[in-house]
C-alpha cells in the first residue's frame, strides 16, 4: 500500500459528499497520476517532489509504486483509495490536510505596493531566457498595434497580437471584451496545459483573490471567470480545463498560491524564492504563468486604484454582463 | 514537399517533453516545418495558418497529440519522423531519469532505478539507521555518510550486512570509489589493480592520490567508517571489504588503512592477511609493525609510504621504507636554510591547521615523539587543547572534528573555519604554519585559493611588526581533479608557500625547520 502524506481539503470534502466514487486512470506521468471522475473532474496523485495541489494527494512513494496504468479503475472515498478488486491502495488516516484557496489572515497591500512588486517581478523575469510567453511581457501594457514581433518561437509569435489584445482589454476593465478575445487563447500551446492556459490560470487566481477581498463587488469578475471556464471545458485539454476551473475558485498548487498571497497580502513570505519555485514548473508553464501574473497584477492595480464609487459605476455600465447588482449596503459603494 | 500528420489518441505529454521533442524534430534532415501540440482548436488553427493541415486532423480532440510536418519526401518520410519522435521521447525520459528526478525516498529511488545495488545515505544521524535497515532489506550495499549513529545501531546494521554479504561503509564514511565511481569526498584517480579498504577518510584519499601520481590505479576503494576497528564493532566491514578484495579478480594487491585497531580486531585481520594469496600492505597509522610483518604483510610508516610500497610490490621492485624527500637532500637543506633565515629567535611555535583528520593524526604521530603538541585529537590526554596555556606551545588541529563543524560545513567544503584559525591562532611567536589542501569531489572549488588568501592576510599582519612566517603545505589531489593539482600548487607557491608532494614530506620538512630552530639557526 502506498503512503499518503498530504491530502487537499477540497478533495476530502468532495469524497465525503459523494461517498464511494469510481475513478479512471486518465494519465500517468513520471511524478503524477491523473484520475478522472465521472464529472470530468480530475484527482491528482503526486509524489513528494510536488507541493500540495487542489483535488490532489501527495504520496511518500514514487507514483509508479501505485502500479497503475491508463484505463485502470479505482474506488475513491474519504478514507482512501482502493483498486477495483477492493484491495487497499492508499489510506488517508495519518495524512496532513491542506486547505487550498486559503486567504492569509493579513492586511491587503495597497496599489502602490503591488505596483512596486509588479515592477520587481518584471525586472526579475527580464533576466530569464525568454521561453514560452515571456517574450511578450515587453509588449504587454505598451498598447502597441504593431504586429511585427521579433519572436522566434512559432507558437508565441502566432498568439502575440491576441494575447496583447486580451491583456489590454482586461487591464482597462473591459471584461466582456477580454472574454471575447480569451476564446483565441484557451487551449493554445503544446503540452497538456497549453501556454495560454497557464497564463490565464494566473489571471484567474488574481481575480479570485480580488473576489474574496471584495465579495459584494465582484459580480462582473465572477461572470467573467465562470464564462471563461465554460469556454475552457470545450476548448482545451481536460487537464487544463480542470486547472482553470480550480484557479477560478482561487485554488492552485501550494507554491503558486503562496506566491499570489505574498504579492497581494502583507505577509513575510520570500517572494523571490516563491517565484523561483514557480518559474521552474514544466518547460514553459512556469514562465507562462509568470507572464499571466503580470497581466493579472496590472488589472488588480487598476482596480485598487479606482475609487469605490467609480468601481460601482463601472460595474453598473456592464449591465448585460452583470448577474448581481451593486449592493447598496456595501461599504464599498 | 509534402505535408503529413501523426495523431496519437489520448496521449498526454507534459510541456517539458514536447518542447524538447519539437526542438529536436525541427533539426531532422528534410524537415522544413514541424509542429507538435495537443489538438485544441487554437493549435489546429495554428497548424492551418502554417500550412501544415492535413486530413488526419479533422477528427482530432483536445486530448490527442499531433505532429504535423512539412518535409521533402525524397530526403525523409513520416515513419522516420515518428521514429525520431519515439527516440527523442526515450532520450527525454532517460535524461530526466539521469539529471532531474530526485526521488524523495529510498523506496521511490528503487522504483525509479530498480537495478541499483548501492545507496549513499546522508540523512540526519538519528534517522540513518532506519534508512540503512531498509536498504539492507532491499539487498543494497550502503555508504553511510551520516554521523551520530549509535554504536549499537552500527553493530546491528553491520552484522545484518555481513549476514547478507553486503557492505555498510560507515557511519561517518567520507570516501569510497566503487567500480570507478567516486562517492562523497574522493579524488579523480585512474583505475588499476590496487584495492584499498580504509577506515580513515583523508588517509584513504592521500594513499589513492599518491598511487595515482606514481602512475598506478585503483580497482576498488572501500570505506568502513572510523569506528569499525574498535572492539565494539569488531572490524566487521574491514574484514568484509578485505575478503571482497581478495575475491575480486580485478584486484592484485590490497592496502588496508586505519588508526591502530583494537587488539582483538587486529588479530582477525592479521589472520586473513596471513592466508591471503594477494600481497597486503597495511598502514595502521602508528600501529604495531612487527605484528604486521609477522603475518607476511607489508608494514608502513606513512600514508605515502603505503602507496610507494604498494606500487613497488605490484611492479616487482624492492620494497623499502621511505623516510626522506622526493627532492635531493641538498635542495631540502636550501629550502630549510631559506625558511629559517626569515624567522626571529622567539618564533618557535607550530600551527598545524588541518582539514583532514587522518592527515592531522599522521602529522601528530610523525612529530609527536619529538615535540609536545597540543591538539583536539591529542596523542595523550594531557596534550588536549583545553590544557594549552594561553595559546603558548605547538598546536595541531583537526578542524573537521565535530566541535569545529557544529552548525557549519566541514572545512574541506567551506574553508572559513581555517581562515578564522589563521586569524586567531597565528601570532608573532608562530614559526611554521603547516596545512593540508584537499582537492577532489565534494571539496571546495578552490581550497588552495582560500589558503593563499589566508597566508597573504597573515603575512600582511605579521609584516607590520617586522615578522615573517614559514608556511608548509601538501596538496592531496590529482591532475584529474576539477581543482587541478598543478594549478593549486602553483597558486600556493606564488604566495611563498613551500609545497611538498605528500603530507608525510610536509611534516618532515616542518620537523627539519624546528630541528634547525632548536639548534639556534
Amino acid at each position: 500500500m502506498i503512503s499518503a502524506v498530504l491530502i487537499a481539503q477540497d478533495l476530502l470534502d468532495y469524497l465525503e459528499r459523494r461517498g464511494e466514487v469510481d475513478a479512471r486512470v486518465q494519465a500517468v506521468y513520471r511524478t503524477a497520476i491523473n484520475l478522472q471522475l465521472d464529472t470530468d473532474q480530475l484527482v491528482t496523485i503526486v509524489d513528494e517532489t510536488h507541493a500540495g495541489i487542489p483535488m490532489g494527494v501527495v504520496i511518500n512513494d514514487a507514483v509508479s509504486a501505485a502500479r497503475l496504468s491508463i484505463g485502470d479503475t479505482l474506488i475513491l472515498s474519504a478514507k482512501g483509495f482502493k483498486t477495483a478488486a477492493g484491495d487497499d491502495l492508499a489510506d488517508f488516516n495519518d495524512c496532513q490536510i491542506w486547505q487550498p484557496g486559503t486567504v492569509p489572515d493579513a492586511e491587503l497591500r495597497d496599489a502602490s505596493q503591488v505596483q512596486g512588486l509588479r515592477n520587481d517581478i518584471f525586472n526579475w523575469l527580464s533576466t530569464f531566457e525568454p521561453i514560452g510567453l515571456l517574450p511578450l511581457i515587453n509588449y504587454q501594457g505598451a498598447h502597441s498595434k504593431d504586429d511585427r514581433f521579433e519572436i522566434s518561437d512559432t507558437y508565441c509569435r502566432f498568439i502575440a497580437r491576441d494575447l496583447l489584445d486580451f491583456s489590454e482589454r482586461l487591464i482597462s476593465g473591459n471584461l466582456p471584451q477580454a472574454l471575447k478575445v480569451s476564446k483565441k487563447l484557451i487551449g493554445f500551446g503544446m503540452g497538456s496545459t497549453p501556454s495560454c492556459d497557464d497564463y490565464l490560470a494566473a489571471v484567474l487566481l488574481i481575480l479570485a483573490r480580488w473576489q474574496s477581498a471584495n465579495p459584494l463587488n465582484s459580480a462582473e469578475v465572477e461572470e467573467f471567470s465562470s464564462q471563461l471556464i465554460a469556454l475552457a471545458d470545450v476548448n482545451t485539454t481536460l487537464v487544463s480545463a480542470n486547472m482553470l476551473r480550480l484557479a477560478s475558485s482561487g485554488r492552485s498548487s501550494q507554491v503558486h498560491e503562496a506566491l499570489i498571497n505574498a504579492l497581494l497580502y502583507k505577509t513575510e513570505s520570500d517572494i523571490t524564492y516563491l517565484m523561483s519555485q514557480v518559474i521552474k514548473t514544466g518547460a514553459s508553464s512556469g514562465a507562462d504563468f509568470m507572464a499571466g501574473l503580470l497581466c493579472g497584477l496590472d488589472w488588480y492595480i487598476a482596480q485598487q486604484s479606482l475609487q469605490p464609487i467609480e468601481r460601482c459605476l463601472e460595474q453598473a455600465m456592464s449591465v448585460a454582463f452583470v448577474r448581481k447588482g451593486c449592493d447598496d449596503n456595501s461599504n464599498n459603494c | 514537399m509534402i505535408i503529413q500528420t501523426i495523431v496519437k489518441k489520448n496521449a498526454y505529454y507534459d510541456s517539458v517533453t514536447l518542447m524538447l521533442l519539437s526542438r529536436e524534430l525541427k533539426k531532422l534532415e528534410g524537415v522544413e516545418e514541424i509542429l507538435v501540440g495537443m489538438g485544441t482548436d487554437l493549435n489546429i488553427e495554428l497548424v492551418q495558418n502554417l500550412g501544415l493541415f492535413s486530413g488526419e486532423l479533422e477528427s482530432i480532440t483536445s486530448n490527442d497529440l499531433f505532429i504535423s510536418a512539412k518535409f521533402d519526401e525524397t530526403r525523409t518520410n513520416l515513419e522516420a519522423i515518428e521514429a525520431a519522435f519515439v527516440e527523442q521521447l526515450n532520450k527525454t525520459d532517460q535524461k530526466e531519469a539521469d539529471d532531474d528526478y530526485q526521488p524523495p525516498t529510498l523506496k521511490s529511488a528503487l522504483q525509479y532505478l530498480p537495478d541499483a545495488n548501492m545507496v549513499v545515505v546522508s540523512v540526519p544521524g538519528q534517522s540513518a539507521a532506519d534508512v540503512v535497515d531498509e536498504a539492507l532489506d532491499n539487498d543494497l550495499h550502503v555508504m553511510l555518510f551520516s554521523d551520530n549513529v549509535s554504536v549499537e545501531d552500527e553493530l546491528r546494521l553491520k552484522q545484518k550486512a555481513v549476514n547478507k554479504g553486503l557492505l555498510v561503509m560507515g557511519p561517518d564514511c567520507g570516501t569510497a570509489i566503487i567500480n570507478g565511481a567516486p562517492l562523497c569526498f574522493a579524488n579523480a584517480v585512474r583505475r588499476g589493480r590496487i584495492g584499498v579498504v580504509g577506515a580513515s577518510g583523508t588517509g584513504t584519499q592521500e594513499v589513492t592520490v599518491q598511487i595515482h601520481q606514481m602512475g598506478g590505479g585503483l580497482s576498488q576503494v572501500i570505506g568502513t567508517g572510523g569506528r569499525d576497528l574498535k572492539e565494539e564493532i569488531g572490524g566487521l566491514m574491514m574484514i568484509q571489504g578485505f575478503q571482497a578484495l581478495i575475491d575480486d579478480p580485478e584486484t592484485d594487491l590490497i592496502v588496508l588503512i586505519s588508526k591502530p585497531p583494537a587488539a582483538s580486531v587486529a588479530e582477525k585481520i592479521y589472520r586473513i592477511a596471513r592466508q591471503s594469496a594477494k600481497p597486503v600492505v597495511i598502514d595502521f597509522i602508528g600501529g604495531d609493525r612487527a605484528a604486521i610483518e609477522a603475518v607476511g604483510a607489508i608494514a608502513c610508516i606513512s600514508l605515502e609510504d603505503a602507496a610507494r610500497k604498494a606500487m613497488a610490490k605490484l611492479n616487482g621492485q624492492k620494497v623499502a621504507d621511505f623516510v626522506g624527500f622526493s627532492l635531493p637532500e641538498a635542495e631540502i637543506e636550501q629550502i630549510v636554510d631559506k625558511a629559517v633565515a626569515t624567522l626571529k629567535p622567539d618564533q618557535t611555535e607550530l600551527r598545524a591547521l588541518f582539514t583532514g583528520g587522518t592527515l592531522a593524526d599522521e602529522a601528530m604521530k610523525l612529530l609527536g615523539g619529538r615535540y609536545a603538541i597540543y591538539s583536539n585529537i591529542p596523542l595523550s590526554p594531557e596534550m588536549a587543547i583545553e590544557n594549552m596555556p594561553d595559546q603558548k606551545g605547538h598546536l595541531c588541529l583537526d578542524l573537521g572534528e565535530d566541535r569545529f563543524t557544529r552548525g557549519r560545513p566541514h572545512p574541506m567544503i567551506d574553508p572559513q573555519t581555517r581562515t578564522e584559525f589563521f586569524r586567531s591562532h597565528v601570532d608573532e611567536q608562530t614559526a611554521v604554519i603547516l596545512v593540508d589542501v584537499v582537492l577532489g569531489f565534494g571539496s571546495h572549488a578552490d581550497p588552495a585559493g582560500a589558503v593563499v588568501d589566508s597566508v597573504r592576510e597573515v603575512r600582511e599582519r605579521l609584516g607590520k611588526v617586522g615578522r615573517e612566517v614559514v608556511v608548509v603545505a601538501s596538496v592531496c589531489g590529482t591532475d584529474l581533479d576539477s581543482q587541478n593539482l598543478e594549478r593549486s600548487v602553483r597558486a600556493l607557491e606564488s604566495e611563498g608557500v613551500i609545497v611538498m608532494p605528500s603530507n608525510a614530506q610536509a611534516v618532515r620538512l616542518t620537523d627539519r625547520v624546528f630541528q634547525r630552530l632548536e639548534k639556534g639557526n
